[in-house]
């Protein structure tokens, strides 16, 4: 118990990195346990709704992650890949009835083919053309959508049955109708898989990888590194992720359309872009902040202020929100938290070292926490670790 | 593409706008409204499908002009900063929008709104530019980002004000003048020839004056451009202004002949980059030339192939194809050449 605890001191941090410490973590941990007591802390099926909507946001961010931060691509064919699982599940469904287990490889796959199939042209090109190509490629696919009425069913879109379509798993259902909680607990455990999934790529030297080529291709190249093949791969991932989201999208809308106002639509890819920037390009938690501040952010204003926040007005929040963030404040909540973390606990110590008490030294620290930019023209290392 | 045409030969009722069965003239009757203006005295020395063809000509020669001039105001936006601006397909929206509040039940005659409307869109373009690019001119990357940042802004805004129902603009000439079987409403004439006139005169702006002169010294280099003299942050808000207003003009224009709806910019957006990157980013001439091309195909291929509701594919298709073949363009992309995201 002891040695646990002194292990636990031993861990706080000091001057180096402060993500990876236990002391740091473990409360992080505990606050990613939050959303399993959504069903039970919430008192309309209404919010459990748009908590499952934050979950899938949550899968589709994370999946732009790995290409957008990750690999330094900024692709806006995401929602149309987004669109494009869960067209294929909603197919699949309406013609062969395949049950949910089955729906989402294949949906999480077909999205992954099709990122490669836009990516193998469009890593052709790179930055600004890069984007361009795939904005071009996700029209193209929402054409299909539109006019391939034989196919895809048209503009009349894909709406699904969940009274006569397979909602089960094994002996737990799934529809939403009755049991939305099984059915958000379903989409959460997937939103777990993929933050998890990401933190693995991220620690892994195939995201070191991407990482690499997006700092310095070049340089990548030079080193032996395929680049092509690992910004297709990235892209084939983030596919991938899309792919599943979809499926969890159809169940939970039950109607998909290729319409100008759709989700799919390529523009919207902006709404996942600004998840992350808003919740931090540099953290692998990111994008969850991001998802559950657009999801909840508009929820707690309405909630304070009395509804002044239609959707409208919330993507005008949301579209300065974006642009001032991108100007003050790159990496996001979780950067600036960060940030302030490591000047509290840099600045406090510094207090400490010079000899006052420990509550006068922890209200300069958290002074000074505001204002970063402050504590570093002291020449104290507010960012010890290089971000990635 | 063989059956197309044959389709085509055989029933020549083809699914394309604007074509002369559509404006509910029968072409084989001599039309009442410009007897003087036509050059055949008998329709039927006309081939059919080159009246089709020539028709299409001037459908893609209407259109052109308007992706020529969002490309114009992409590519000397990027050529000078590096930034793409993606939230121009919103300024033309506005534009279309401003010309429509003002020329509405005839406030201001449409020609004079048009200018007023592109003015107005220069002028907020040159806000944003102050208040918001110029603090990205180091990361051309993030002045993309803020672009779509600015985009949900701007669209929304935009949504509050008029909603999302359709409006229209009459046009302003109401003639059309059929010559050997080619409808050409007078108003096409009018905004194709507006159109040509911006496009030269901007051409000569950029090859003679001072202004244009410090341009292109500014996209080739800002660091020597400054070291000699050039006011390089007024040429770069000369120049956000410039593509600001090109975009509003575009907009205005397009509000005599599409309906517009606050979606309207997204689509010619989209062509405007086609067109831009078809032609180089940053080369001028090169967007013109693309333009016509984009606007050719486009139009040929909804009215020549079976599908006309494909023709955006096409167009997309036809870039994409082109950015294989040559990444920078057909025209070599000139200015700043950092095509990198970081």
């Amino acid at each position: 118990m002891t040695t646990a605890i002194a292990r636990f001191r031993q861990s706080f941090p000091g001057q180096h990195a402060t993500s990876d410490v236990l002391a740091v973590r473990l409360p992080i941990l505990l606050l990613l346990a939050l959303p399993l007591l959504a069903p039970t802390l919430f008192p309309t099926s209404r919010l459990v709704s748009l908590a499952v909507t934050a979950s899938i946001y949550v899968i589709v961010a994370n999946g732009l992650h790995v290409v957008f931060s990750y690999n330094g691509q900024l692709s806006l064919a995401h929602t149309t890949l987004w669109g494009l699982g869960a067209y294929s599940a909603g197919l699949l469904l309406v013609h062969y009835d395949l049950p949910i287990a089955l729906l989402i490889p294949a949906a999480g796959l077909t999205a992954a083919l099709g990122a490669v199939l836009i990516g193998i042209p469009a890593f052709r090109t790179s930055g600004f053309s890069f984007a361009i190509v795939t904005f071009a490629a996700a029209e193209i696919l929402r054409l299909i959508g539109n006019d391939w009425t034989r196919l895809t069913h048209g503009g009349r879109g894909i709406t699904i049955d969940l009274f006569t379509a397979p909602t089960a798993l094994g002996p737990i259902k799934f529809d939403t109708f009755n049991h939305l909680a099984n059915f958000y607990y379903l989409t959460l455990a997937f939103a777990y898989v993929s933050i998890a999934g990401i933190w693995a790529i991220r620690n892994s030297s195939l995201g070191r990888t991407f990482i690499a080529i997006k700092e310095n291709e070049q340089l990548a190249r030079s080193l032996g590194i395929n680049v092509y093949f690992h910004k297709l791969l990235a892209f084939a991932v983030s596919g991938f992720y899309a792919g599943v989201a979809g499926v969890l999208f159809l169940y939970h809308q039950k109607h998909i359309d290729p319409g100008q106002l759709s989700p799919f639509n390529a523009l919207n890819s902006i709404q996942f872009l600004l998840m992350i920037l808003i919740g931090g390009r540099a953290s692998t938690l990111g994008p969850v902040i991001g998802a559950i501040v657009v999801v909840f952010g508009p929820e707690v204003v309405n909630s304070i202020f009395g509804n002044i926040l239609t959707p409208t007005r919330a993507q005008i929040v949301f579209g300065s929100t974006l642009a001032l963030s991108v100007l003050t404040a790159p990496n996001g909540i979780a950067g600036q938290t960060r940030d302030g973390f490591n000047t509290f606990v840099a600045v406090t110590r510094r207090s400490r070292e010079r000899g006052r008490s420990w509550p006068v030294s922890m209200l300069i620290g958290l002074g000074y926490s505001f204002w970063p930019r402050a504590a570093q023209r002291h020449g104290i290392n507010v960012r010890p670790e290089r971000e990635p | 593409m063989t059956s197309g045409l044959l389709r085509f030969i055989a029933a020549p009722a083809i699914p394309c706008y604007n074509l002369p069965h559509q404006r509910g003239a029968n072409h084989n009757e001599p039309q009442a409204a410009a007897p003087g203006l036509r050059l055949f005295e008998r329709e039927g020395r006309v081939p059919h499908d080159l009246v089709v063809f020539l028709q299409q000509l001037f459908n893609a020669l209407r259109i052109s002009g308007i992706y020529a001039l969002v490309a114009l105001g992409i590519t000397v936006i990027f050529g000078l900063t590096g930034i793409v601006k993606f939230s121009i397909g919103q300024l033309i929206t506005l534009g279309a929008f401003l010309a429509f509040a003002m020329s509405d039940n005839g406030r201001l005659p449409f020609l004079l709104a048009v200018p007023l409307a592109a003015l107005s869109v220069a002028a907020l373009s040159l806000l944003l530019e102050r208040f918001v690019f110029r603090a990205t001119i180091h990361t051309p990357i993030n002045g993309f980002i803020v672009s779509l940042g600015l985009i949900l802004v701007l669209q929304n805004i935009m949504v509050e004000g008029w909603g999302t129902t359709a409006h229209f603009i009459p046009p302003v000439l109401s003639k059309t003048w059929v010559v050997g079987g080619v409808h050409m409403p007078a108003n096409d004439w009018l905004i194709i020839w507006i159109t040509a006139g911006l496009i030269a005169s901007l051409l000569l702006i950029l090859r003679t004056t001072k202004y244009g002169r410090a341009m292109r010294a500014c996209a080739e280099d800002r660091e020597a451009a400054a070291l000699m003299g050039i006011p390089v942050g007024i040429v770069i808000a000369c120049t956000f202004a410039l593509g600001g207003g090109l975009a509003g003009i575009a907009g205005g224009l397009l509000g005599s002949i599409n309906t517009i709806n606050v979606y309207l910019g997204q689509s010619y957006l989209l062509k405007g980059f086609a067109v831009a990157l078809v032609g180089g980013l940053g080369n001028i001439e090169g967007a013109v030339i693309a333009a016509v091309l984009v606007g050719l195909t486009e139009t040929m291929a909804a009215g020549y192939l079976s599908h006309p509701e494909w023709r955006d594919g096409y167009t997309f298709g036809l870039m994409i194809i082109v950015l294989l073949i040559r990444p920078t363009g057909l025209f070599r992309a000139q200015g700043q050449l950092q095509q990198t995201l970081q």
